[in-house]
């Protein structure tokens, strides 16, 4: 049996846990290697080995998003190692400053003052290295994911004429068009990368490089592990989710299946939601 | 192998030709059993051999959308046929009040780029066109919708319905503003009934397709002047196949879309991306 991304080389940053894990994992069921990186370098290694269970091969790479030079040695990483790369899912990212993937003291002591005074005014009490950290790692850190693929990619030759095509997918949030859902650094970088992604899809269209987003709603990932210890924490946002329940990484991983595998090959510059009909749009 | 929608009952309106009957034979090869609703008899009976060269089940029924006893007749006749529908694919529409798929009398179509549009502009509208295109693309959805979600209920089994909007839910449509206006409808009756039905187990999604080679956007791509600017201002440099969109509905009528409702995917080339 064949699969839906047979022979395909797959570049996933954030893949040591949540969404970019599943997304390895969900792409070596269908025939796809991947190269994998993170700055947990224990939890990527898992994903590693649970890529080869599967049967496909992968390499990790110690990489932090928004340094530039870590960034074109991880995609020269995964040239070197299987000779090209068909598809991105620029999956690493923060929703504060203080946030450490796994560590949900970070996030009481990040959250426990908006909880604590719902009214106060977050822009007021926020500070500039808070913000800057959230822009670097999920806007920055993205584009630099992107430009770095993108290199590699059209070094390759282009992707449009013979070459197969190429798909880029972005994480960014339902953050990304609803401002309740996060604070002001991680909507206006979502929102950045929404915008960036529409921006790619016109520079590499011709190119033959798709490049389209993911906006989840709230994914049980250690990104909502707060969201998922804390009744009062889920319930504000389960109100606007008509499914009434969180969303399971797979179905980020699916999503990101779909834009990856040439079923979506009319879709560039869109931006998908599974987020169980939050706000209905 | 199992298909991806292995032993699912599918219906499909406008399955006669273009995105319908590309999405029946998609959806028929992946393990789907599906009644094609027309009302092009001729071509929905090609349908359904389509289907069943592919190893299927299928069966034809006549049906004007914008009647209610005819949605409610294909209803019927589906879970008679297959015991209960777990798949709707609202398909059926038109581009003008005197669209004939196949057969568009295009000197009358407004949106004909060797056409003056504003014989369709609002100012110049004649009730009666506004009344038609509203009547099926909107009523006729909302129809069938209903007719697929009472029989659903009834059943208790879960499904996801896919309603085929267009990118003109976003954007304006100068000569042709009922077209416009109709696929909006659809997008936000869409978003409605997602709501209504989340807590039942039953996804309601829309697809927004670009400019799709099939018999409605022959006045374009009949047109050489038309296909270059088109070619020209689209960052993929193609018109979409019924494929993509069959593809797109496959990926909403499947499991893997199972936290999807409300939303309205755009399979369009990345010519608009607002």
């Amino acid at each position: 049996m064949s699969g839906r991304l047979d022979g395909k080389i797959a570049l996933i940053t954030g893949g040591a846990s949540g969404i970019g894990r599943a997304c390895a994992e969900r792409f070596a069921e269908e025939g796809a290697n991947i190269a994998l990186s993170d700055i947990h370098d224990d939890k990527g290694q898992e994903t590693v080995a649970a890529v080869e269970a599967l049967g496909q091969k992968a390499i990790y790479c110690h990489c932090d998003t928004t340094d530039e030079n870590e960034i074109e040695a991880f995609a020269q990483a995964a040239v070197d190692a299987f000779g090209q790369i068909d598809v991105v899912v620029a999956a690493a990212g923060i929703s504060h400053a203080g946030y450490d993937s796994g560590n949900i003291a970070a996030d009481i002591e990040a959250f426990s003052e908006g909880y604590a005074n719902p009214t106060a005014s977050a822009l007021v009490s926020l500070e500039v290295e808070q913000w800057a950290k959230v822009i670097d790692v999920n806007l920055t850190g993205v584009m630099l994911t992107d430009r770095a693929a993108a290199r590699q990619m059209l070094a390759n030759g282009d992707q449009a004429n013979g070459g197969g095509g190429a798909s880029i997918i972005n994480i960014a949030s339902i953050a990304a068009r609803h401002p309740q859902v996060g604070s002001i650094p991680y909507t206006t970088s979502k929102a950045g990368v929404w915008m960036l992604t529409k921006s790619l899809a016109e520079d590499l269209g011709r190119h033959g490089i798709r490049v389209n987003a993911i906006g989840p709603g709230f994914i049980e990932t250690p990104m909502t592990q707060l969201m998922q210890e804390f009744e009062e924490a889920q319930q504000p946002t389960m109100a606007l989710t008509p499914m009434g329940r969180m969303g399971q990484p797979i179905e980020v991983a699916n999503t990101a299946l779909f834009l990856a595998s040439d079923e979506s090959s009319f879709y560039t510059g869109q931006m998908l939601h599974p987020d169980g009909g939050f706000f209905a749009g | 192998m199992a298909g991806r929608l292995e032993g699912k009952v599918a219906v499909i309106t406008g399955g006669g030709s273009g995105i319908g009957r590309a999405t029946a034979e998609r959806f028929a090869e992946e393990g789907a059993d599906i009644v094609i609703a027309d009302i092009q008899d001729d071509r929905g009976q090609e349908s359904v051999a389509a289907v069943e060269e592919r190893g299927r089940k299928a069966i034809y029924v006549h049906c004007d959308t914008s009647r209610e006893v005819d949605n409610e007749a294909m209803g019927d006749a589906a879970v008679e046929a297959f015991g209960q529908i777990d798949i709707c694919v609202a398909a059926a529409g038109i581009s003008h009040a005197q669209y004939v798929s196949g057969a568009d009398p295009t000197e009358v179509n407004p949106l004909t780029p060797s056409v003056d549009s504003t014989i369709g502009f609002v100012e110049n509208k004649e009730v009666g066109y506004w009344e038609k295109v509203l009547a099926v693309n909107l009523t006729g959805v909302m129809l069938t919708d209903r007719a697929v979600v009472r029989r659903m209920l009834a059943k208790g089994n879960p499904g996801s319905i896919v309603n085929i909007a267009s990118g003109a839910a976003l954007l304006p449509m100068p000569g042709d503003a009922e077209y416009a206006v109709s696929k909006a409808g659809v997008w936000s009756l869409t978003r409605t009934l997602s709501v209504e039905l989340a807590s039942r187990g039953i996804r309601v999604n829309a697809i927004g397709p670009g400019v799709i080679e099939t018999p409605m956007t022959q006045m374009w791509t009949d047109d050489e002047s038309w296909m270059a600017a088109y070619t020209e201002n689209n960052p993929l440099g193609r018109l979409g196949q019924p494929l993509d969109i069959a593809n797109t509905a496959l990926f909403l009528a499947s499991d893997e879309s199972s936290f999807f409702t409300g939303e309205l995917l755009q399979p369009n080339g990345g010519v608009f991306t607002g």
